[in-house]
């Protein structure tokens, strides 16, 4: 679990042992919907943290409270020590969020949309051409240069949120679903931004509904469901002997009832 | 198929039968209904003027049907082609089915029992014309079906591109225009013999030459046993529905095969524009962004253009009765349509708030930014109006009105379209997922307009006091001084409104992402459904109603009263509705339009009282939650 630190530009972590990510009892009502009743995560320092949980069990509600962008009913989270909730501005800025299915500036190209976020994050304009320049590069939009971002795939869609994630240069990044519609190509060039990013001291929790992906990326998982934490831990000690997909279907005590197939396809 | 279809759309129509919507669909229907029975009065009528009145009606009902989905949104409770791609069946299929399932529905059966007024004047021509309306009926039913179908088609593709916006545009502010200054109207038709019975030749005729007028065409033509008329007229008829569905099959065929899907757009990326030379800093990433997207959003540049047109059509209406006197408020009116139809700035660019709450600290430069970019595409376009107004108006006392008014409003539509797109967010379709009819894309405004129009006014107050004193006591020095006065008020709006905005932003951000993507994320409205999900505090539906209709018509009595004074002091005479008060035996002029602007400031004070009252109870829940919070 522990990473060699290598961190350049992120400030040096207080006594070394913060989580970067420490969410506690986090509860959510929509009217009579429960949508989370109670989550847990503890994300150590410099860990490929899997989130993952069948449909509807919490996860975007859970994340969303987590980086500050909904407020939860009770509960607290916490970036490197910080609270969200009450300094979001020090949270914010170690922060950077890929959130699931939410707009974007829809008529910008991906070049002005970059330029546009790193001057309103502070950056000097030199460095934010440089940066949506070589982000624009690895995520192969430098292609797109005349395409508004409304006009985008889903799967550019991804990889320009991934962007606007990685452009202020944080230390924690919590990614919604990352590689859902992205291609095998761009798939390989995301895992590989992050994997290096993590063995650079950097953190990165994921959503993800595949368990092979989780198994791959993640040395801690944590699994939700029905919006409460039901395992946490590194992926060996949740999966215990078995498959990451088994344990899963156990912990959320879902039966199969695919398992037999459909009686009448393919006759 | 058909059949299926039908059964589709009851079942949503029934699922969309709920809270206020049911409301809206039941007053349409009563309202329907109406309208219906007075149709058939009509053709229960004097028969010798009835066919001609019928003729009017008609053409009245087929007018609704082309225009409604631009105003109401056609498509918000139906089924829509994309919902079908995936079935294997020829577009022709698809456009039967649809066109089968556009007949079942509130608006087409309401319809049919207004035309049922044909039959009911067909009857009495005998039994043959009473069989042609009985082929007539129905089909005149579907060739109005079948526009309004096509009218939404033909929208969303024009809709496409910056000119295709503002051009649809043009036909909604000509008629709103043409509803705000109905008494103008009025005039011009006194002016002409239509209301004593003389209608001019062409009239008839035309309405008979008109599809719409082709019923009644056949059924008259019936009537004095001409049966190659009344033959011909359904065979065209009847042609005209399957040549109609054609067209309608060939629009929805590029419609879903995705032929309208490349964008339409493609951006100008040049550096050497104004938007390319602001300074790299946070408020110039602010405002360039906005700049860019103002060109290119197709709702903001058909909102902005409908301002435009409207402000136009508005002043220049009175021509007709050469009447020259609403041009120099060509400039005021675009402000104000244009700062209501922004009103709804963050609620456009939708959950895109998300990137602003991840970056706290910019809140206040986001909304200056927005309010800079807005003025800067807004008020050069403004100025130029009034002054061409004025100059072609040749009124020169007017210079210190118009422009002590105008820098006024423009100040206060700056503040009050940031601040109300925060307080009263619409939920809209998120930019890449909307539907391409501002109808349905848009969410209703009309309140916002209200408002609007009611704090412009209420802006304007000071300056016309000032410019008015000057005028009484002949001192240039005072009149000119409403310019400035205008100025300064605009600006104390523009920033207090903005700084309020701002604060709100920095506090309660989360709580405005929630309500514009919809309440629960996992049940967020799908693609295309501007559904809203607000938890509102017992009583607000009333509440915003008094508020609305405070906020919205105090200024009423304050403009008669105020126009009325402004004429009593230049001693014109006049002869509107309007400045009455003027026409009021002495002394009771003076007093009476004072009385006036009283009224206005006692419905205003109402106004702010019960919105006061609304914002306490809704805050209530949210400080609960957030005790939780912090417990």
């Amino acid at each position: 679990m522990t990473h060699e630190r290598s961190e350049n530009s992120a400030p040096p972590v207080v006594g070394g042992r913060l989580p970067a990510l420490e969410v506690r009892g986090l509860r959510k009502a929509f009217g009579d919907v429960d949508a989370v009743t109670r989550v847990d995560l503890t994300v150590p320092s410099g860990s490929f943290f899997g989130l993952v949980g069948p449909n509807g069990a919490g996860k975007t509600t859970s994340l969303s409270m987590a980086v500050g962008l909904l407020r939860p009913d009770a509960g607290t989270a916490r970036v490197f020590g910080v609270d969200v909730w009450a300094d979001p501005v020090r949270a914010k800025a170690m922060l950077g969020v890929l959130p699931d299915g939410l707009a974007m500036p829809e008529r910008l190209t991906g070049r002005e949309l970059l330029t546009y976020l790193g001057l309103l994050h502070g950056l000097e304009a030199g460095a934010v051409a440089e940066r949506a320049d070589e982000l624009l590069t690895v995520m192969e939009l430098d292609g797109a240069e005349r395409t508004l971002v409304g006009n985008y795939s889903a799967g550019m869609r991804k990889k320009i949120g991934l962007a606007t994630a990685l452009l202020h240069g944080p230390r924690l990044l919590v990614l919604d679903e990352p590689f859902e519609a992205v291609d095998p190509v761009s798939s390989m060039t995301i895992k590989s931004i992050l994997q290096q990013f993590v063995s650079r001291g950097g953190s990165v929790v994921v959503s993800s509904h595949s368990m092979l992906l989780v198994e791959m990326l993640c040395d801690q998982v944590a699994v939700i469901a029905s919006g409460r934490t039901v395992a946490e831990g590194t992926l060996d000690e949740v999966r215990g002997g078995a498959s990451l997909e088994d344990t899963f279907v156990r912990l959320v005590g879902a039966s199969t009832p695919g398992e037999k197939g459909l009686s009448w396809l393919g006759s | 198929m058909v059949g299926v279809l039908i059964r589709m759309k009851l079942a949503m129509l029934r699922n969309s039968m709920t809270g206020g919507h049911a409301a809206e669909m039941a007053l349409g229907a009563v309202l329907g209904v109406l309208t219906a029975a007075g149709t058939i009065v009509v053709a229960v009528n004097d028969a010798a003027i009835s066919a001609d009145v019928l003729a009017v009606v008609f053409a009245g009902w087929t007018l609704g049907w082309v225009l409604g989905p631009l105003f109401a949104g056609g498509e918000r409770n139906d089924l829509r082609p994309e919902h079908l791609t995936r079935v294997p069946m020829s577009s022709r299929t698809m456009a039967n089915g649809l066109f089968g399932m556009s007949l079942f529905g509130i608006g087409p059966a309401v319809t049919l029992l207004a035309f049922l007024a044909l039959v009911v004047f067909a009857v009495r021509l005998g039994i043959g014309p009473t069989l042609v309306a009985l082929v007539a009926v129905p089909a005149t039913l579907a060739t109005l079906v079948l526009l309004s179908r096509i009218t939404i088609a033909l929208v969303g593709e024009t809709m496409r591109s910056r000119v295709g916006a503002a051009l649809v545009a043009v036909p909604w502010a000509v008629i709103v225009a043409c509803a705000s200054n109905i008494g103008v109207l009025l005039v011009v038709l006194g002016q002409s013999e239509m209301l004593r019975g003389d209608w001019p030749a062409w009239l008839p005729i035309t309405l008979r030459v008109l599809p719409s007028g082709w019923g009644v065409a056949a059924v008259e033509a019936a009537g004095r046993s001409d049966w190659l008329v009344a033959g011909g007229l359904l065979v065209a008829l009847v042609a005209l529905v399957l040549g109609l569905l054609a067209l309608w099959s060939r629009l929805l065929h590029r419609r879903v095969t995705g032929a309208l899907g490349t964008p339409a757009v493609r951006p100008k990326v040049s550096s050497r524009t104004l938007v390319g030379r602001l300074p790299s800093t946070r408020l110039g990433a602010v405002i360039g962004k906005e700049l860019r997207t103002w060109p290119r959003d197709m709702l903001r540049t058909y909102f902005w253009f409908f301002a435009l047109w409207f402000a136009i059509t508005y002043s220049a209406l009175p021509l007709l009765a050469g009447v020259t006197a609403y041009l120099p408020w060509a400039g005021v009116a675009l402000v104000i349509i244009a700062a209501a139809s922004s009103a709804n700035l963050y609620s456009a660019d939708g959950s895109a708030l998300w990137l602003t709450l991840m970056n706290p600290g910019v809140e206040r430069v986001d909304v200056r930014g927005r309010q800079l970019a807005w003025l800067l595409v807004t008020v050069p376009v403004a100025l130029a109006l009034t002054v061409i107004g004025i100059l072609v108006d040749g009124q020169g006392w007017l210079w210190p009105w118009a422009l002590g008014f105008l820098a006024s409003s423009i100040g206060t539509g700056a503040g009050l379209l940031a601040l109300l797109s925060v307080m009263v967010p619409i939920r809209m379709p998120d930019a890449h997922r909307r539907s391409a009819n501002p109808a349905t894309d848009s969410g209703n405004i009309t309140g916002l307009v209200w408002i609007m129009i009611g704090a412009s006014v209420a802006a304007a107050l000071p300056v016309a006091g000032v410019v008015l004193l000057g005028t009484l006591r002949d001192d240039p020095l005072l009149r000119w001084s409403g310019v400035p006065l205008g100025l300064l008020i605009g600006g104390l709006a523009l920033w207090l409104f903005g700084r309020l905005t701002y604060r709100r932003l920095e506090t309660n951000g989360p709580e405005l992402l929630e309500k514009l993507r919809g309440g629960n994320p996992n049940l967020r409205a799908k693609p295309g459904e501007p559904t809203v999900v607000l938890v509102e505090p017992p009583g607000a539906n009333g509440m915003r109603v008094t508020i609305g209709l405070c906020l919205g018509a105090g200024w009423i009595p304050m403009a008669s009263g105020v126009i009325s004074l402004i004429l009593i002091v230049g001693g014109d005479a006049s002869r509107t509705l309007w400045t009455f008060a003027t026409r009021l035996p002495e002394p009771l002029p003076v007093p009476v339009a004072i009385l006036l602007v009283g009224l206005s400031v006692l419905v205003y004070a109402t106004g702010a009282r019960t919105l006061l009252r609304l914002r306490r109870l809704r805050r209530e829940p949210a400080t609960t939650s957030a005790a939780a919070v912090a417990a």
